[in-house]
């Protein structure tokens, strides 16, 4: 089993698609920090000049923050367009490097030969948890990259709720985190999205014998998750704690992510997931398809 | 194929070091502020002014209003927050620089959150400021909101309970000033 699953980990690792939606996340994760740079940090910087050498009269007497990491990861930054940018292809990205894969040696004849060398349960778990696992690094490999960039200009220090720079509110999830330990706030979010990430990836394994065509399996977790995001916070907005198109972002942008709400959409959309998944491959002839 | 991935690996290898020096000198050069923390009716100074915390009390919005302001409600629109209650802050004030300035909006931080003034009940509030100058020992009141909806129901109830140690905070850089008020009263109306 354990040979099975390294060989398609190795195989998802491998993928063109896993190289471009690193790259496309990796260019993301660098603009912003540049971004961020050169239009926040530099300006902040600035202002301390400005803020030491002023006059008890002057305007910005004794108003200044130091910008902390969370202010500059992109996870977190909201002053930029590329926490929405990040967060809109995420499900694409998290789809892109294997999610098909099963799709295409269907079709090609491989699975047939895999099923009979290793056997059929051992292939599909073997297959999902590839599935899961190069989704969920896509994801979380800019996440991280960004925030040691941003670490080596910014200190890891908690965000002053009165310097109105916080994007989370006290009874967000996490809440006290992101005030108190930015650094563990970031890492359990990095946690999050690549669960997410692999939950999205394996929502197109599991609808891969619902579609005709390689595209359309592809893009259904980054359509469903659009539906979603628009279909609940617009006409469900109650619901929004359970949305999984908003529980990815660390900005908590939509609403008040709660813990409860969270561990159980990730049950749910796991479960979900697993169930479709096993339905889906049960009992299925093996055939080279045309 | 060998050489390439000894390649990479000295390569990531030294990037790493760089970035963990890097990381650690930022790290270690933080620009923090002095934090002056001033228990309750103590001075503090800020802009020329010395400050003293001399009366906190909880109102309910309706008695605060009643009582302060002869029933007549300066904020509009603000009902759709949910519950609140007004933390009514008196300080008491002193000149002691001859360049000198006011500053009327003292934010008030609690838990994770934090609120400023609610600048329209200000000027009634303070009528004696409204030349621009204000003689020694004058009393400078503000009334903060405090919704719930931004607090969770332990806070809440730490708040209600008047267990909980506000901070009022003048200035945040180079210096902290920070007002501890901590011996909170409940507003009643006579």
């Amino acid at each position: 089993m354990n040979k099975v699953i390294s060989i398609e980990i190795k195989k998802s690792m491998k993928t063109k698609g896993f190289l471009v939606a690193l790259c496309v996340g990796l260019i993301i994760a660098i603009l912003q920090c540049v971004w961020f740079y050169k239009n926040i940090y530099s300006v902040n910087q600035l202002e301390m000049s400005y803020v030491l050498n002023a006059g008890v009269s002057d305007k910005l007497y004794g108003y200044w923050f130091q910008n902390g990491i969370l202010e500059g990861w992109m996870g977190c930054e909201l002053y930029s367009q590329y926490n929405q940018l990040f967060f809109m292809v995420f499900p694409l990205l998290a789809s892109l490097p294997y999610a098909v894969s099963l799709y295409r040696e269907f079709r090609s004849g491989y699975t047939s030969q895999m099923v009979t060398r290793c056997g059929r349960g051992r292939y599909y778990i073997s297959k999902f948890i590839a599935v899961f696992i190069s989704g969920g690094l896509v994801v979380m490999l800019p996440l991280l990259l960004n925030f040691l960039i941003s670490a080596c200009y910014l200190p890891v220090i908690p965000i002053d709720p009165m310097s109105l720079q916080a994007v989370v509110t006290g009874r967000d999830m996490w809440g006290a985190l992101y005030y108190e330990k930015p650094l563990c706030y970031a890492a359990a979010y990095m946690g999050v999205d690549f669960v997410y990430g692999g939950i999205f990836a394996c929502v197109s394994l599991a609808v891969t014998f619902l579609f005709n065509n390689a595209f359309s399996i592809l893009a259904f977790p980054f359509i469903l998750s659009y539906f979603l995001m628009y279909g609940i916070d617009n006409l469900a907005y109650r619901f929004q704690s359970y949305n999984v198109a908003d529980i990815i972002n660390p900005a908590q942008v939509s609403c008040s992510n709660y813990v409860s709400a969270f561990v159980i959409t990730t049950i749910v959309s796991c479960v979900v997931v697993i169930i479709t998944y096993g339905l889906s491959v049960r009992r299925r002839d093996i055939r080279k398809e045309r | 194929m060998k050489k390439k991935r000894i390649v990479c690996a000295i390569m990531f290898i030294f990037t790493s070091i760089i970035m963990a020096c890097r990381i650690i000198y930022v790290n270690s050069n933080v620009k923090r502020s002095h934090v002056n923390v001033i228990p309750q009716g103590d001075r503090g100074t800020y802009r020329g002014v010395e400050y003293r915390v001399t009366d906190a009390t909880l109102w309910k919005e309706d008695d605060f209003i009643k009582y302060y302001l002869d029933g007549e409600s300066t904020c509009g629109g603000e009902d759709e927050l949910g519950e609140k209650i007004i933390l009514y802050v008196e300080y008491e004030m002193n000149a002691i620089d001859k360049e000198n300035i006011v500053d009327w909006y003292i934010p008030l931080g609690m838990f994770y959150c934090f609120n400023g003034p609610a600048m329209s009940m200000v000027t009634p509030l303070n009528p004696d400021f409204s030349e621009g100058e204000f003689s020694e020992g004058a009393k400078l009141r503000l009334p903060y909101y405090i919704y719930r909806s931004n607090l969770t129901d332990e806070q809440w109830k730490q708040i209600t309970d008047r267990t909980y140690t506000y901070t009022a905070v003048m200035g945040f850089f180079p210096e902290r000033n920070e007002f501890k008020i901590s011996n909170v009263k409940e507003g009643k109306p006579e």
